[in-house]
């Protein structure tokens, strides 16, 4: 039932009008929007069309020009089409209006800065072990050191500035890499089902038996403990969620009217995927991305709570909470407490903002 | 029933077989190189090859793979690879440490639920109000605390700051799978800390879980029949509300299993309490791959096993699941 042989070709039978207006885009083929999915009219209270603030409205003085012979609708008459708010539009106007995730976004951002920027203007020796000999150690904040100096001399404020670095920066591509494998895994087995699907999640089920801790302690006494080595490590533990979600988000999307309209022209199983299961959990995969994230930097600190973090003289946050929690026996605050509240903020802020994202989108679904 | 049991124990030992895989293949690659790093550059050909041969390591990796499988039913978890171990039995290194973490864990899913539930349906019965957004505020917080920043809050409050607890548990020269359960229970004051970071990492899920659940169910048809023929608000909720929505937490009990034997892992070194985590992490120091993957395949199995402990409870409490079993 499903004719292959059209390829990517659009119908000629469609274009009837009763189905909307049809885009053009830009390499020439012709979707329709109301099949699609991904762009649909913002219906009003009593399911009208409605002029949304901030929309662009589309001039649609001469359809006929853009549109080629036969396809011109009934639905072009003198009303313009108001292009609907995007998805990243819609998302933002529900998230901006939970001020605790604004809170926290401005606390991260603020955090990154102080990471990434901090160290332009605050400059502090972080490498250089033998020119500590001239510095004390564990020197309470005071003149010269706001935050002190840790066990080794190095000023603690610049310190937390590496450690945030270093944390940020494994968290992101460590992120990035599971959530690659993740959705490219979880697409892949929803979209194919049957036994293809069946093996896949069965192997899923084995490593989501196996806690991450325990594969990313083996890694590192097999690989030893160099920096990529360690985001390659966290980012194979990390996708395993992200692929269960992605798979039963594909499940659904396959079964969708536009995708069966695809097919039914002929369309093949990589459009489907790459231009109507990809974009349409997107939303799913930004709420997952940040998630991924928070939970990358909480893997890296506990590798270096348990003394296995990236080596000295470069540091991350867990690195420093574990030095940190050492001090803490002698009552050196200064080397604990600031890194742990830059930490927890970081870890809350993603979680929050996640849960946030997760809310915007429900919102969106609800609106449909 | 049986039927439902015995599908679900099948499953189960695929898991395992897989993890197997796992943790055999990852190690597998530098069976070539580990005599020569355990015996030094100097240590003659023969003594290498005498070691080879014994562990098997000259053979096809199949074979290896066999020989593993074999030693594992017999309950030998293979040679530690450690130098300064002197190639004791990895079984001796692990020894009770599994069970010490097992009990752990157990006591703080037990108070976990203890807390969660109550707290989950309260929540639910005031929905909206003042004290759900200060419980659902607190929650959020504790969910998403790392386990070794609770960890070292506690111990900067309740050890350095006031003497409440002391920091490392008590340990009693008891020896047994047992021990540690019986010190629980005899020193219940210096176990007070490492159960509740564990707790913490697993509260805030079960009472977030718990308060949808009862949301779900409250809003069920059954509830609106039970209400219409006239059953006081207190049966409603607990014989007919309670009971539903108890179902999923017992499914959420075995899903959370991995994090919790993640927590362990730092909840035992923060304590400094012997447990799988603490022999982990010694192991890891000690390059000692053979101690990591067999920990590894342990917490697995506990894992696995733990989940189908949670399966079947769920199947022997749901009648629905039961009766569609019996089909």
């Amino acid at each position: 039932m499903t004719p292959r042989n059209h390829g990517d070709a659009p119908d000629e039978g469609l274009g009837e009008g009763e189905l909307g207006p049809l885009e053009v885009h830009s390499e020439g083929s012709i979707v329709n929007p109301a099949l699609s999915g991904t762009m649909r009219p913002v219906r009003g209270e009593f399911g009208r069309l409605e002029n949304v603030e901030g929309a662009e409205v589309w001039e649609t003085a001469d359809p006929q020009e853009a549109l080629p012979d036969g396809f011109a609708s009934e639905a072009d008459e003198a009303r313009p089409y108001v292009k609907p708010k995007g998805l990243t539009a819609q998302m933002f106007k529900v998230f901006i209006q939970n001020r605790v995730a604004v809170v926290f976004f401005i606390l991260l951002v603020a955090i990154t800065l102080f990471s990434f920027v901090g160290p332009l203007f605050y400059h502090t020796n972080q490498t250089d072990l033998a020119a500590l000999q001239q510095v004390p150690n564990n020197l309470p904040p005071g003149a010269g050191h706001p935050l002190g100096t840790d066990f080794q001399g190095f000023d603690m404020l610049g310190r937390l500035m590496v450690g945030g670095r270093n944390s940020l920066i494994v968290g992101f591509l460590a992120a990035g890499m599971a959530m690659i494998i993740g959705v490219g895994y979880g697409v892949f087995s929803g979209y194919n089902g049957g036994r293809i699907d069946d093996f896949l999640m069965r192997i899923l089920d084995v490593l989501l038996s196996i806690p991450g801790l325990f594969l990313v302690l083996a890694a590192i006494s097999l690989f030893g403990r160099n920096t990529s080595m360690m985001i390659l490590v966290i980012g194979l533990t990390g996708w395993y969620g992200v692929a269960r979600l992605l798979r039963s988000e594909a499940l659904t999307l396959r079964e969708r009217e536009y995708a069966q309209a695809v097919r039914s022209m002929g369309g093949k199983s990589r459009r489907i995927i790459w231009r109507h299961i990809i974009p349409n959990s997107i939303s799913t995969t930004v709420t997952l991305a940040t998630f991924a994230i928070g939970d990358s930097i909480l893997a890296l600190a506990a590798l270096g709570f348990l003394g296995f973090g990236i080596q000295t003289p470069s540091t991350d946050w867990g690195t420093i909470l574990n030095n940190g929690y050492i001090a803490l026996q002698l009552n050196y605050w200064w080397e604990l407490w600031p890194a742990t509240i830059l930490f927890l903020i970081v870890v809350m802020s993603f979680n929050y903002i996640g849960d946030a994202l997760r809310d915007a989108l429900e919102v969106r679904l609800r609106e449909r | 029933m049986l039927v439902y049991l015995v599908r679900r124990l099948f499953q189960g030992l695929i898991v395992i077989l897989g993890v197997t895989i796992v943790t055999f293949f990852i190690p597998a690659s530098f069976h070539a190189n580990i005599a020569r790093e355990l015996y030094g550059i100097r240590a003659p050909q023969s003594v290498i090859d005498k070691f080879n041969h014994d562990n098997y390591f000259d053979r096809s990796i199949p074979v290896q793979y066999l020989h593993y499988m074999n030693n594992l039913i017999h309950g030998n978890l293979g040679v530690s690879f450690n130098k300064d171990a002197s190639f004791q039995s990895v079984t001796s290194i692990i020894g009770d440490a599994l069970f010490n973490t097992l009990w752990l864990v157990l006591a703080s899913l037990v108070i976990a639920l203890v807390i969660a539930i109550p707290l989950g349906l309260f929540q639910a019965l005031k929905r909206n109000t003042a004290f759900d957004y200060v419980a659902t505020g607190a929650v959020f917080v504790i969910y998403s605390t790392p386990a070794f920043v609770l960890g070292l809050v506690l111990i900067q409050v309740f050890c350095i700051k006031f003497h409440v607890f002391p920091y490392s548990p008590t340990v009693s020269s008891r020896t047994g799978p047992f021990a540690r359960l019986i010190d629980m229970f005899q020193y219940p004051r210096s176990y007070v800390l490492p159960v509740a970071v564990l707790t913490g990492l697993s509260v805030g899920g079960f009472s977030r879980f718990m308060r949808g659940s009862v949301l779900d169910t409250l809003v069920q048809d059954y509830i609106r029949t039970a209400r219409a023929k006239g059953a006081s608000s207190n049966r409603v909720l607990f014989r007919h509300a309670f009971r539903n929505a108890i179902i999923p937490i017992v499914t959420i009990l075995g899903l959370s299993l991995p994090s919790l034997f993640g927590g362990a892992v730092i909840t035992e070194t923060l304590f400094n309490i012997s447990g799988m985590g603490t022999v982990t992490v010694y192991a890891v120091e000690g390059n000692d791959i053979a101690v990591v993957m067999a920990a590894t395949l342990l917490i697995a199995v506990a894992t696995v096993v733990g989940n189908l402990i949670s399966d079947l409870s769920v199947a022997a409490i749901d009648p629905r699941i039961r009766l569609m079993a019996r089909k």
